[in-house]
């Protein structure tokens, strides 16, 4: 999980892109997990459990949940992962802004 | 999360929770059947357990990669339990194990299996209600088909709700607009009806927001909150960019 997201973010470097986590651990273990990892991107603290406000409102129940919005805040794909993750951040970048 | 292990550990989990909600792990019967499923279960049980040790003990990824591929396969397990059930399928005591094979083998020809044996005779059990909240979470074709007929058939009407409120679930991606009238009939007809902590009605109705305002197509709703060192973050702060969200944790 964690090489595939840092390998994005890298490739994503100068682009106008985000990877913004939501996080269902409790706070210590998610400072130990992002210096452990290097996880230089930003989460969202969700109150330490997998029923936080967020994650309850989006209805998450399976973990990881993805969802990928594309520059106008529209989702555009879900619950995608490594290759099919990057081909489809690729395909939005491209997209002519609207 | 164990990356390679992801889907099974979620279902698994969840499966666990909802077996331990509806009440389903006491033994029903006593007769020799009864006593070889819980056999094959304890065996079943203390295998994993004994993977769980020997994981936890490994000292490297190497290490730990290596002894995920001995993760203890419940198919032989299932084979067991179906063959006892094959001695007596009208056995009330038989749902109980086809639960089991269920939860462990819904994927292949053992779960398959237990389900025809459910619809052909036991579609009309009271106890149903755990297989049903599983089915929901998968959603294949043959889940769909055996959660349509238990909601027709069945009598008892808890079971009916958790079928209804599961194909709400199993078709929220492929049929939206399918999914959104089981999820409103849930909570029209089957609201108050009680599930683990809460009610079908407040289930479906997490899934109805879901259903309607978290398609392909719909835009974002606004997250507002706060970052691990308590700055805010807004997700409309980054509108005109590409946006991953990942919902996560490292448990």
């Amino acid at each position: 999980m964690y090489p595939s997201e840092r390998s994005l973010v890298q490739r994503m470097q100068g682009k106008p892109f985000a990877l913004l986590g939501i996080n269902s651990d409790p706070k210590d273990r998610l400072q130990k997990v992002i210096e452990k990892e290097g996880i230089t991107w930003r989460s969202w603290w969700d109150g330490g459990s997998t029923f936080g406000p967020v994650a309850s409102k989006w209805n998450v129940h399976g973990w990881p949940t993805i969802y990928v919005l594309d520059q106008n805040g529209v989702i555009r794909f879900k619950n995608i992962r490594e290759k099919a993750l990057d081909d489809a951040v690729d395909k939005l970048l491209a997209e002519k802004g609207k | 999360m164990m990356r390679s292990k992801l889907l099974r550990t979620s279902l698994i989990l969840a499966a666990s929770f909802v077996f331990w909600a509806c009440g389903c792990g006491k033994p029903s019967g006593d007769g020799p059947q009864a006593r070889d499923f819980q056999g094959i279960k304890l065996e079943y049980d203390q295998a994993v357990q004994k993977y769980s040790k020997a994981y936890s003990a490994a000292k490297s990824d190497a290490e730990r990669s290596k002894l995920a591929k001995e993760f203890p396969n419940s198919g032989k397990y299932s084979q067991r339990i179906l063959e006892l059930v094959q001695k007596n399928p009208r056995e009330p005591g038989a749902v109980e194990m086809l639960t089991w094979v269920i939860n462990h083998d819904s994927f292949n020809s053992a779960g398959r299996e237990a389900m025809k044996l459910i619809e052909q005779y036991h579609v009309d059990s009271d106890k149903l209600g755990s297989i049903c909240a599983f089915l929901g979470m998968v959603g294949s074709e043959e889940d769909v088909k055996l959660l349509r007929s238990i909601l027709e058939k069945n009598p008892n009407r808890d079971v009916q709700g958790q079928a209804c409120l599961s194909l709400g679930r199993a078709l929220k991606n492929k049929s939206p607009a399918d999914a959104e009238r089981y999820l409103e009939r849930t909570v029209e007809k089957y609201g108050d009806v009680k599930s683990g902590q809460s009610n079908l009605g407040d289930n479906a109705k997490g899934e109805l927001f879901e259903v309607r305002n978290l398609g392909i197509g719909k835009p974002a709703p606004e997250i507002e909150g706060q970052d691990v060192d308590g700055k805010p973050l807004r997700l409309s702060e980054y509108r005109g960019k590409v946006v991953v969200l990942d919902f996560w944790g490292d448990w």
